[in-house]
């Protein structure tokens, strides 16, 4: 005879999961995760232009000098996502937080 | 369905290895121009050190797993590479924990637009140095 597999298929919120649950299958300490607060960070102004149009023209032919403005184009392209991701991060953990201890 | 805590992590995951490599590009202006002293060393356990280890665990979470599965007795597997709690991101490796706090998190990205702010605005490390 045949072996036949099944997989079940869960929707919905993630109020009815156990502590052990939560903290076993998904995340540790996630059952803990019920007060969540973290301070605003405002979204960068685009420096990245600021560098091009203040620093990369009329630029000294220099090796270092070349080095130095391609890390710092470099750091300042990082920094913008990391902020976006941060304030949006902060959006789902907020949610997060509410909703496994939401009632079903 | 994606749950939200699964997007939550993925968006801290996101945020910590961008600022991390925006890190990284600062140390290196730091070995270009010796005078400027590095932001951090891997010892301390500065704000910017405990930034780089949570950025490592998650590059280096699959090597987590598969030097637990080759140990004899290899105890519980790490189940992720960060977790969040109500006031931190926390990660752990080996049996060593590190912990970086939202607090510490937005006060490095808000040091990190002001610092983009200056490179942005003012003269060029080597301009600023003696000959």
């Amino acid at each position: 005879m045949a072996t036949e597999s099944r997989s079940i298929s869960i929707g919905g919120d993630m109020g009815r999961w156990s502590d052990y649950a939560l903290d076993t299958f998904f995340a540790p300490h996630l059952s803990e995760l019920t007060a969540f607060s973290a301070p605003d960070v405002p979204v960068m102004d685009d420096y990245i232009l600021s560098f091009i149009l203040n620093r990369s023209i009329n630029a000294p032919d220099d090796t270092r000098v070349k080095a130095s403005m391609i890390l710092i184009a470099s750091f300042i392209r990082h920094v913008g996502p990391a902020i976006i991701e941060y304030r949006e991060a902060c959006l789902a953990t907020l949610v997060t937080s509410r909703g496994f201890r939401a009632e079903p | 369905m994606t749950s939200t805590h699964a997007i939550a992590v993925a968006r801290f995951e996101n945020c910590l290895i961008q600022l991390s490599a925006a890190q990284s590009r600062l140390s290196a202006l730091s070995d270009l121009f010796p005078q400027h002293p590095p932001m951090f060393t891997p010892q301390d356990d500065s704000d910017h050190a405990r930034l780089a280890k949570l950025a490592n665990r998650i590059r280096h979470f699959h090597e987590d797993i598969t030097t637990a599965a080759s140990k004899r007795e290899p105890g519980p597997f790490p189940l992720a590479p960060i977790w969040l709690t109500n006031t931190s991101i926390k990660c752990r490796k080996n049996t060593v924990f590190h912990e970086l706090t939202y607090q510490e998190l937005a006060a490095l990205l808000i040091d990190a637009i002001n610092t983009a702010k200056t490179m942005a605005e003012s003269p060029l490390p080597t301009s600023q140095a003696p000959a």
